[in-house]
């Protein structure tokens, strides 16, 4: 592995945790949080992420051996929803096998600020926002009367394609991304031990 | 964490071998969006800011003038390399990001051209 490919997933891995960081404090603020158990959102396979959300998560399969497996996996995976969901006892309960490496989506899918004509809007999970009406227009008015902030999933999403302009620009469903941020990761490792075989 | 002239020398270097005619420190003004650029080619519109606290850019590139830019560019109304100084560890590692950017915007519409001399 390259040593400017590790800080890149290191560089990354610091943006999604702000990314984190932004949720706790908005959910400290407002009471709203996922219920404990929820996998809903992972069970949507069109759930997109860009390439370069998911290197950290690439780059720790790389160093654990499991990269291969898990690209071959992926791939035979499209269409389907992401291949670190373990679905639960039932419908819309699960866990992500991978959580510490999950990319900004999965971070900020519970809620998360979106700029439109009329100014900054709170896009609630449905789940949640049936959960919590009362507790969502309350925080819906704070954020728009400025008292209260809330995580812009554009401006983390800016931030990563920063690194990476070419693999963060073009959101893709969840396994599509991984496939190409794992072949990226396996390449690079390739060229590093010199053997330069990826496999197709 | 690279400084503000560290990093800007290090983008002009890198769009100037690429054939862009970075011009510095240049007072951008579109459509209500007005900031001064650290790199700006006006000719192929083609600039670069390095985003620092010390040269208090936080208070001209603001989220809302980030969002504009990146519509721009994905329009291919103009191409703008954003990048803040608490993301990138190195002058590798922001040379490597330029590079990639420079790549998408030649992959769109070609390297530059320049009229002969």
């Amino acid at each position: 592995m390259t040593n400017r490919l590790t800080r890149q997933a290191t560089q990354v891995l610091r943006i999604l945790q702000d990314g984190d960081a932004d949720t706790q404090a908005f959910a400290q603020a407002t009471g709203l949080t996922c219920p404990p158990g929820c996998g809903a959102c992972c069970e949507n396979p069109s759930i997109s992420a860009t390439p370069v959300e998911l290197l950290p998560m690439a780059v720790e399969l790389e160093q654990t051996g499991q990269a291969q497996a898990m690209l071959e996996r992926a791939r035979a995976s499209t269409g389907k929803w992401c291949v670190f969901y373990q679905a639960g006892a039932a419908p819309g309960l699960g866990r992500c096998t991978h959580y510490r490496w999950r990319p900004m989506v999965c971070r900020l899918f519970g809620y998360a600020g979106v700029r439109t004509r009329r100014g900054l809007e709170v896009a609630v999970c449905w789940n949640l926002h049936q959960a919590n009406p009362e507790r969502m227009t309350h925080a819906q008015e704070q954020v728009e009367q400025g008292a209260l902030a809330v995580p812009v999933f554009a401006d983390h999403a800016r931030r990563v394609a920063g690194l990476d302009p070419t693999l963060g620009r073009t959101p893709l469903p969840l396994n599509q991304a991984l496939v190409l941020a794992l072949e990226h990761v396996l390449t690079h490792a390739a060229y590093a031990r010199g053997d330069g075989d990826v496999g197709p | 964490m690279l400084s503000e002239a560290q990093g800007c020398a290090a983008l002009q270097r890198t769009f100037e071998r690429r054939g862009y005619m970075v011009a510095r420190n240049v007072a951008f003004s579109e459509d209500g969006v007005a900031f001064q650029a650290d790199g700006w080619d006006a000719a192929q519109r083609v600039g670069f800011e390095f985003v620092t606290t010390a040269a208090g850019d936080r208070q001209e590139f603001t989220p809302v003038v980030m969002e504009r830019l990146e519509t721009w560019t994905r329009e291919g109304r103009l191409y703008f390399f954003l990048v803040d100084e608490t993301d990138v560890d190195t002058e590798e590692d922001l040379v490597w990001a330029a590079q990639r950017f420079l790549d998408e915007v030649e992959k769109r519409r070609g390297s530059p051209s320049r009229p002969q001399p």
